[in-house]
């Protein structure tokens, strides 16, 4: 007897069988379990407590007691590597996470209603896609302050209008499709024809979006952590790392390039694994590659 | 294209205004009240109100906002709390270094994108394909931080070539000048090319396939001529509106690289400005930087229609 597994699962199966096909992404998909796993379990893996300064140990070269040295303080580069894992990931999910909430609600809802709140939402929308990404962020960050909190708000702020336009779009396709319009025939109500009918077929686009933008975010982060606007001392993060190495490149380039290397791998897993998607999960968005969004 | 110039430069009118109302409410996202985070320990009931009263800050917001875009279109953005200088002294003192950086990293850009772009469209498939790409997206995931402190490591503390930072008038002393903005544009340049690569590559690719190209080979044309006077002119057109995207980039960019490289520009000024808390600074910067976003869109645009008259009948 042949019994049809249900939906979800058979997606499930196509979205493995489709990762596994693309070596790249596969690729990708490792390099961000990995960093997930390490990000975990940071405080287990760890060789060093990150903000332990040994004394008389500044500037050490990378040797089997410290794999990737000590920086200007004798603190372990790699035990900050680490945990620098830990806030890059935490910025850039929880501020991905509050801009595709937000922007989902704002993109279905302008979509689905359209008239005066549609236009209104979409020229705010605009009016935030006018300003350079990374100038937005640092003109937030100038004016709120820079603590952790405030950067995943400006972070956020910055990509809501990539999702609200997103799933905008993909709702104004659907809502006229008959299976919408049946359901509507048949009593649904509003919110059920949002979150059931419109939502799912939304679904997809947001998954590739959110992934590439995991990317981006993890840039963002940092580039504002580097101008001293991001995480504050001592917590450790790649961007203020490679801040504080910038002076010492002639004697401990290790300081640098370490967490300068960790940072370029992860965003390259999430764009890899973002491609990836994009050719898995929807066909049609092929012609473009990723990240044609300013940064 | 007069009439497309027209219409074109009133659809820009709402997106400057919108722009500028959010760049007013900026200041009003600072913790507590401005004028008490400006005061600090110096603050009495005496001083508050005065200032309140200077700014404006005790009329409605509508006639604050009203006022401050009536000065901003003469002008006059405020002056800096902490010099007492206006802010556009501020802003066009700073200006030569920031646009010889996003002149040149432009320069850089193009000039590395295009041509590789191409390589990779004509040989698809072949290793320089595959080099160009892997580069592209190798580029499109190094923060233009990482790709200039790779450089500064590379080119000032192994080989000693350039100077690792700083600045050199360019007028003054032109070959100074030009060593200084080397590694700094090609840091901003070479994160914008990842992505000026991937779309010359596709957009190549898309019209090496139309038929008119498979004329000019039945013609007889040398394979340089066809893909230089027939496609690559084609295949610029989608170019032009990711450079456009792009730009904003670069100025977002700008701010980062004259950091790693301690040079003087808007972006330093912005910093410094962000460390002191002088708000009318940060604010006529952000102004400064959308309206010169907005702008280069605009030229964007017009040379869109110029080069594509679909664009202007459509």
């Amino acid at each position: 007897m042949i019994v049809a597994r249900p939906a979800r699962e058979r997606s499930h199966a196509v979205l493995l069988v489709g990762l596994r096909q693309h070596g790249l992404g596969l690729f990708g998909g490792v390099i961000i379990v990995v960093l997930l796993g390490i990000a975990a379990l940071a405080t287990w893996i760890a060789p060093h407590d990150p903000a332990q300064m040994h004394p008389g140990g500044q500037f050490r070269p990378p040797d089997y007691a410290f794999l990737f040295g000590t920086d200007n303080f004798g603190r372990d580069v790699l035990s900050r590597v680490i945990f620098g894992a830990r806030i890059s990931l935490h910025v850039a999910m929880t501020s991905v996470s509050v801009a595709v909430t937000l922007g989902v609600v704002v993109g279905l809802l302008s979509g689905f209603y359209g008239g005066i709140f549609d236009l209104l939402t979409m020229r705010v929308m605009d009016i935030l896609f006018s300003f350079p990404s990374l100038l937005l962020a640092l003109a937030l960050m100038g004016f709120l302050g820079p603590t952790l909190t405030n950067l995943i708000i400006a972070i956020s702020i910055v990509y809501i209008p990539t999702f609200a336009r997103i799933t905008r779009g993909e709702v104004l396709v659907t809502r006229s499709s008959a299976f919408v319009e049946a359901a509507g025939a048949l009593g649904a109500s509003d919110g059920r024809i949002i979150v059931r009918h419109l939502l799912p077929n939304v679904l997809p686009i947001l998954i590739i979006q959110a992934t590439t933008n995991m990317g981006f975010a993890i840039i963002a982060e940092s580039s504002l952590s580097y101008l001293g606007l991001g995480s504050q001392p001592p917590t450790p993060s790649w961007g203020r790392m490679l801040s504080e190495g910038r002076g010492f490149l002639a004697i401990a380039p290790w300081t640098a390039i370490f967490p300068g290397t960790a940072l370029m791998l992860t965003v390259l897993g999430f764009l890899l694994l973002g491609d990836a998607l994009r050719d898995v999960l929807d066909p049609r968005l092929r012609r473009g590659p990723a990240g044609q969004r300013s940064r | 294209m007069a009439a497309y110039l027209l219409r074109r430069l009133a659809l820009s009118l709402p997106t400057i205004a919108g722009i500028s109302l959010l760049v007013f409410l900026l200041a009003h996202l600072v913790p507590g009240d401005i004028v008490d985070v400006m005061l600090g320990a110096m603050r009495t009931p005496e001083k508050v109100a005065q200032l309140r009263a200077l700014f404006g800050l005790d009329r409605p917001l509508s006639v604050q906002f009203a006022l401050w875009l009536k000065d901003a279109m003469r002008g006059d953005l405020g002056n800096s709390l902490y010099t007492g200088r206006s802010v556009m002294q501020e802003i066009t003192a700073v200006l030569p270094p920031t646009a010889q950086l996003a002149a040149a990293s432009i320069a850089v850009s193009v000039l590395v994108a295009v041509p590789a772009g191409v390589l990779a469209a004509v040989r698809q498939y072949s290793l320089p394909d595959r080099i160009v790409t892997l580069c592209a997206l190798v580029g499109t995931s190094m923060p233009v931080f990482w790709t200039g402190t790779l450089l500064i490591l590379l080119l000032s503390v192994q080989l000693n070539w350039l100077p690792s930072g700083g600045y050199a008038d360019f007028w003054r002393a032109p070959w100074q000048g030009v060593r200084h903005l080397i590694l700094p544009a090609v840091a901003l340049g070479l994160s914008s090319a990842a992505v000026l690569m991937r779309i010359t590559r596709s957009s190549m690719l898309e019209v090496l396939r139309q038929e008119y190209i498979r004329v000019a080979q039945a013609k007889g044309l040398s394979d340089p001529v066809v893909w230089t006077r027939h496609a690559l002119r084609n295949a610029l057109i989608p170019l032009l509106t990711v450079l456009g995207v792009q730009m904003g980039f670069l100025l977002g960019g700008s701010v980062v690289v004259e950091e790693v490289f301690v040079r003087p520009g808007i972006g330093r000024l912005m910093l410094m400005s962000i460390s002191q808390r002088d708000y009318p600074v940060i604010q006529g910067i952000t102004l400064f930087f959308c309206l010169v976003f907005v702008l280069l869109n605009l030229v964007v645009d017009i040379l869109y229609a110029w080069i594509d008259p679909r664009i202007r009948y459509g």
